[in-house]
């Protein structure tokens, strides 16, 4: 939906030590003619202290359509200020880099310093000039850990009558702010790099910064407002709701299952969908925002998100069902939509149908996913419920650990040398049935390396794999596994060695730095093991383990064992809270997470009876 | 079984399909019933969709190049063959058809110019995207395109497999080029004038591999001439190595700079003056150019315009301009030194017969002198004189002199990638077992730590949490960094590492792994099957001396049997040693690998290699208690 321009260059990967460049002073200028024109007059000052620091010295922009770049002057001064270099839009590269599935207008604009004596000073000019738009960037005057601030600023100018909103966020007593009502200031000096080692995201959130929107805007000849999200919602609606006019082929087939349940109408339409389409990008002029018509998807047999989306509640409406546009920021992990800064915040479009006792979900982009599953895509955030004149941010769907379960049954027969096979049965649920797209969609080749990784195992051979998904509709599949293990056990003398836990160790499914000092469980998740392993003849085991248990606020552990003479049979249940344990409750964290360790680090040791 | 009979039956579709091909001719906008009922091809079952046909030709009386394709979706991972880029060298006319089986009728679309796109992706690098309409499970795609000339490459492999591929050049008058074949899956000739692919699998992606472009089936073309019909005007391109030495020599961006570059004189002739071994004058300017250019990241094998500003003022210069000024330094200070130009391994290896211009991205500098002969480089600070960046070790480079052609291995058997590790481990008498671990690489290994280390802004707490999670059966309590040399290629690590973990109580006995700090501890090999050979990059060692000391309380019940391993060749081996006395166990581990490519067919050795060296380094000692 919004356009997606990827920027080349991508930030250092380093963010701890030494400040690798500090802007002297950095200044953003909107002067806002109407709801359509506006220019960006940008003047940018630093000093890159060190090679890691580079990045920082390089220009970077994108146009299309709606954007231009009109000036741009980036020049280079040495450490005694002379000026060394000055490089115009022709010492620059364009590029327009799109994959197959995708076609894009924009090109992205990068003119690099190419300057190796440090320090230097790289002064940026420019100016932007928007025809129609939508949003602003927002102001975020330290961008990454190792760049210091002198000073920055941001000023917003605009006719009297045109209404824009700002959101302060962090903004303290070094921030000078200057409200009339036509220019807004925000100005901030001093700001250290940081010396902290912090995730990207605990980084950020801690930056000042300033979220600007309009609150009319227009683009392409269409006049939208985000004064409301009631009204973001309205633009949305209007801008999506062409009369259209479905295939007599469509037509005949909802007419024939029109009668049936709304849940089977619902699912039968969709399988329709997903049979007949497949998903492309198209990010071209307004198409950003605008669905292409629901003729063209038919007539096509291919669509983006919108195009998608829009097709499958138009066949909805025909078969009267009532659905409805739900705007979301799509991605595993990305940051949340800002509930109360209506603003166009968003990348993605899906479909939400009320029912009397819940909403049913529709992903429209995917040609496989079963209905009302959204999966890590679109889960648990803030999503604009679109409806009109009651457009709302919702809470999309929460997979928590009481959804998303992992049941493995391993049957292992062990040799008297020590290897093994393994017959494995894995069923994945909630959000874990993400993976099925994988093994659905990938090429072999990276579906046996995915496998082949997914395992502990020192030294073992695949020699069968298979999955499938028992019940149609439902997110829940299984994967089978026939492994060939060498030396799962040690042999030592007469005894072999086994670990506590031969399958996948609890580590596998805990996000976790010690330096950075955090665990981080994304998803609630429980992970069930039903291990039974069948001794090699004449062998006991010596020390059988007793029951370990372990309760917390993050989780639970439970482990035990069961011999009979000949099968020892493990239990595992392992259940991890959805959290992001930092400072304090990283400390709680760490203390579960080594009990555990220290369980399952022991070794089993079985004796030869002879 | 009805089930059985569609299985049956789609298999002999499958094989009429296959076999059906050599004879039938295809052309654009005929399908067969067949080709739609199609519903998997039995040589790949995991095939998503499929190359039916994909017939090109060089047209002997134009030059125009025309291409058919036609492609069978299979299933619902086989659509986004539905989208397809293409590059022509100059316009392309586009005509696709997608033909679908509906109610048993066979329905066809026709790609508007909404499903065409063409797309600059950088100035002068346009693409084609073809976006076919209604493709869905079971559609067959036909596309056929045109333009003027000869295409860039023909690939007769692709992800999906090729049930039939064929390639027609045609003799003619406008345009002559040369061609070379890539890859390991072999082609048939027909004729002098074309050749052919058959059931050609999909190319599949392997680990420890060069890269993919090597490996593919395909052709690629270069044009040699060309003329204009009805004109005098005809072009000719260089032809041989010597050719492209002789151009090379003549461009002001190679040769040029070898002649010219005055701003190099002043530091020449105090060299030159200088009374310095030539090792030590190499090694001087060495540093002399690292001090006035640093590399952009940019690999080229020309220098650009600017090099005389970028040099005396902004310091940064793609790989040519650093290089090529090296050369030229050496040699003006009386140090006889060729530019040795080559492909990088993410630009495929060079093909010796098949002189192209197109395919060098990098140059280096030979330098001999005393019998030794050194490449070098200077595009990094830890690359010392005599090694080459990892991604030169690319096969063969040709040295630039004139009339002449010379190649020079770019893999040498002396570049190592070395590891030391001495580890002096103590257990107490409650069972606590604490070690001091050295750690030196050398040689390539000491690139690759260094390397690592760059991206990881030299934090050593970060090198001390990596190391920890590549063990986590023990603990890392202190880590030191003593030494890094670039000159020596050495790097040395000391730390402090608690394996008490590793102690388990058996009653009567004691067990002990003590190799939970091998480089090898899981075998690096997974795959049962390999279709490529294995490239290492280069030669490997690691040296492994581990002394433990006992305590008066447990006895050494039986010490593994020491142990001497390799492949039938030879050229991977593996010692394990162990010795007791006194309590005192001390273990000597070599594992030594002698050439970096094995063949696909010794894959097998390698990985059972690997297997053995596992289990040693995995298999504990046994103590008793007293």
């Amino acid at each position: 939906m919004l356009k997606l321009v990827i920027l080349l260059i991508a930030l250092p990967l380093c963010c701890y030590g030494q400040e690798h460049a500090r802007i002297l002073d950095h200044s953003i200028q909107y002067t806002i003619y109407d709801n359509e024109k506006a220019e960006i007059d940008e003047y940018y000052k630093v000093i890159i202290n060190s090679e890691k620091g580079e990045f920082y010295g390089i220009f970077q922009d994108y146009t299309d359509r709606f954007r231009k770049i009109t000036e741009v002057t980036v020049d280079v001064y040495d450490q005694n200020g002379k000026r060394v270099k000055r490089l115009k839009r022709n010492d620059g590269q364009e590029f327009g880099f799109n994959p197959s599935y995708e076609i894009n207008d924009s090109k992205v604009l990068v003119i690099r310093p190419e300057y190796k004596q440090y320090p230097y000073t790289v002064e940026i000019t420019s100016k932007v000039k928007l025809n129609g738009f939508i949003s602003f960037s927002t102001w975020v005057p330290r961008p990454y850990f190792n760049i210091a601030v002198n000073h920055s600023k941001l000023i917003v100018s605009r006719p009297t009558d045109f209404k824009i909103k700002f959101k302060e966020d962090n903004i303290t007593g070094t921030t000078q702010v200057v409200d009339k009502n036509t220019i807004t200031q925000y100005e901030i000096s001093n700001l250290p790099h940081t010396n902290k080692r912090l995730r990207y995201e605990d980084f950020y959130e801690e930056q000042p910064k300033v979220y600007v929107s309009p609150e009319k805007f227009r683009l392409d000849n269409s006049i939208g407002s985000s004064a409301s999200w009631k009204d973001f919602g309205n633009w949305f609606l209007s801008l999506n709701h062409d009369p259209y006019e479905l295939t007599q082929k469509t037509k005949d087939f909802i007419d024939s299952i029109k009668l049936l349940d709304k849940r089977v109408i619902i699912e039968r339409t969709y399988e329709y969908m997903q049979n007949r389409t497949r998903y492309i990008s198209i990010q071209l002029g307004i198409g950003g925002f605008k669905s292409l018509p629901t003729e063209e998807v038919e007539k096509f047999g291919y669509g983006d998100c919108k195009a998608l989306t829009t097709y499958m509640k138009n066949m909805l409406e025909y078969a009267n069902v009532k659905s409805n546009y739900i705007l979301a920021k799509a991605g595993k992990d990305v940051p949340d939509v800002l509930k109360d800064f209506p603003s166009n915040q968003f990348n993605h479009v899906f479909l939400g149908i009320p029912t009397s006792k819940d909403t049913i979900f529709l992903e429209c982009t995917s040609q496989i996913l079963p209905p009302n599953y959204i999966g890590s895509f679109t889960d648990d955030r803030n999503v604009l419920w679109i409806e009109d004149n009651n457009s709302s941010i919702v809470r999309s769907r929460i997979y928590n650990q009481l959804a998303n379960i992992q049941n493995n049954n391993s049957k292992i027969a062990l040799e008297d040398n020590g290897n093994a096979s393994i017959d494995l049965e894995t069923i994945n649920e909630g959000a874990l049935y993400d993976e099925i797209m994988l093994y659905k969609l990938s090429p072999t080749d990276y579906v046996k390396d995915h496998n082949q990784n997914k395992f502990n195992y020192k030294d073992f051979t695949i020699k069968k794999f298979s999955f499938d998904q028992p019940v149609k509709n439902l997110p829940a599949f299984k994967i089978k596994y026939h492994l060939q293990i060498n030396n799962l056990a040690n042999l030592v003398g007469t005894k072999l060695i086994l670990p506590m836990v031969p399958t996948t160790p609890f580590q596998k499914y805990i996000d976790k730095d010690d330096l950075m000092r955090f665990y981080s469980i994304k998803r609630g998740l429980t992970i069930v093991d039903e291990i039974s392993i069948q001794l090699p003849q004449n062998y006991w085991i010596y020390n059988l383990p007793e029951l370990s248990e372990i309760n917390s606020d993050f989780g639970s552990y439970k482990l035990s064992y069961n011999f009979d003479g000949s099968q020892l049979k493990i239990n595992r249940k392992l259940i991890l809270l959805k959290g992001d344990y930092t400072k304090d409750s990283y400390e709680q964290f760490k203390v579960f997470y080594q009990k555990i360790e220290k369980i399952e680090g022991r070794k089993l040791i079985l004796n030869s009876k002879t | 079984m009805l089930q059985k009979n569609i299985i049956a039956l789609s298999f002999l579709l499958t094989t009429f399909l296959i076999e059906g091909h050599s004879q039938k001719k295809i052309s654009f906008g005929k399908v067969s019933m067949e080709e739609l009922l199609m519903k998997r091809y039995e040589p790949d079952t995991t095939a998503g969709a499929v190359v039916i046909s994909d017939i090109g030709k060089l047209s002997g009386i134009d030059a125009k190049f025309t291409r058919h394709i036609r492609i069978k979706i299979l299933n619902k991972s086989g659509l986004d063959w539905g989208n397809w880029t293409f590059r022509t060298p100059t316009k392309g006319f586009f005509n696709v058809l997608v033909f679908n089986l509906s109610n048993g009728e066979i329905t066809k679309d026709k790609a508007d110019n909404n499903s065409i796109y063409k797309e600059e992706i950088i100035k002068n690098f346009k693409v084609y995207k073809v976006f076919a309409p209604n493709v869905k499970v079971g559609s067959v795609i036909d596309i056929s395109f045109s333009f003027f000339g000869t295409p860039f490459e023909w690939r007769f492999q692709e992800r999906i497999p090729i049930i039939y591929s064929e390639l027609t050049l045609e003799e003619n008058e406008v345009i002559s080029y040369s061609k070379y074949f890539l890859g390991l899956q072999p082609i048939e000739t027909i004729s002098p004038t074309s050749w052919r692919a058959q059931n050609m699998p999909a190319f599949k992606i392997e680990p420890y591999t060069n890269n993919y472009s090597n490996y593919i089936s395909k052709f690629i073309f270069q044009i040699t001439s060309f003329s204009i019909p009805g004109t005098s005007v005809y072009v000719a391109f260089s032809t041989s190595w010597k050719n492209i030495n002789n151009n090379l020599l003549d461009d002001p961006n190679f040769g040029g700079v070898l002649n010219e570059s005055n701003f190099l004189n002043e530091f020449a002739k105090k060299l030159k003056a200088d009374s310095l071994s030539t090792k030590e004058k190499v090694n001087s300017a060495v540093h002399f150019i690292q001090s006035k250019l640093k590399w952009n990241k940019v690999k080229s094998v020309i220098a650009t315009d600017g090099l005389r500003s970028n040099f005396l003022t902004s310091h940064s210069g793609n790989s040519a301009e650093i290089n090529l000024a090296l050369i030229t330094l050496l040699n003006k200070a009386g140090i006889t030194t060729y530019p040795v130009v080559l492909s990088t391994r993410d630009n495929g290896l060079l093909p010796e017969n098949f002189p192209s211009l197109d395919k060098l991205n990098y140059v280096v500098g030979r330098v001999q002198y005393e019998g030794v002969e050194l490449l070098i480089d200077a595009t990094s600070d830890f690359i010392s004189v005599g090694n080459l960046p990892s991604y030169c070790l690319n096969g063969s480079g040709l040295l630039v002199k004139r009339e002449t052609e010379q190649w020079v291995t770019l893999n040498r058997n002396e570049f190592i990638d070395t590891k030391k590790e001495f580890i002096s481990l103590k257990i107490d008498s409650d069972g606590k077992a604490k070690a001091k671990v050295t750690q030196e690489f050398i040689g390539y290994g000491y690139i690759n730590w260094s390397e690592e280390q760059l991206l990881d802004n030299n934090d050593k707490d970060l090198r001390k949490q990596k190391i920890q999670l590549s063990f986590p059966g023990i603990e890392i309590l202190t880590y030191e960094l003593n030494k890094s040399d670039p000159s020596s290629s050495m790097s040395k690590e000391a730390l402090t590492v608690d394996f008490s973990n590793q102690v388990v109580d058996a009653g009567d006995e004691v067990i002990f792994s003590p190799f939970s700090m091998y480089e090898y501890t899981s075998n690096p090999f997974r795959s049962e099957e390999r279709n490529y050979p294995i490239d290492l990059l280069c030669n490997k060692e690691i040296n492994t001396t581990m002394i433990i000391q006992l305590p008066n309380e447990l006895k050494v019940k039986q010490l593994p049997e020491s142990i001497k391993v390799h492949t039938p060749d030879g050229n991977a081996s593996f010692t394990y040693l162990a010795n007791n006395s006194n309590n005192v166990i001390q273990f000597k581990l070599t594992l030594k690998i002698n050439k970096h490519v094995f063949s696909e067919i010794e894959y097998l050795e390698l990985r059972n290699f690997f297997s053995q060296v596992i289990k040693a380094v995995n298999t504990p000692l046994q103590f008793t208690k007293s």
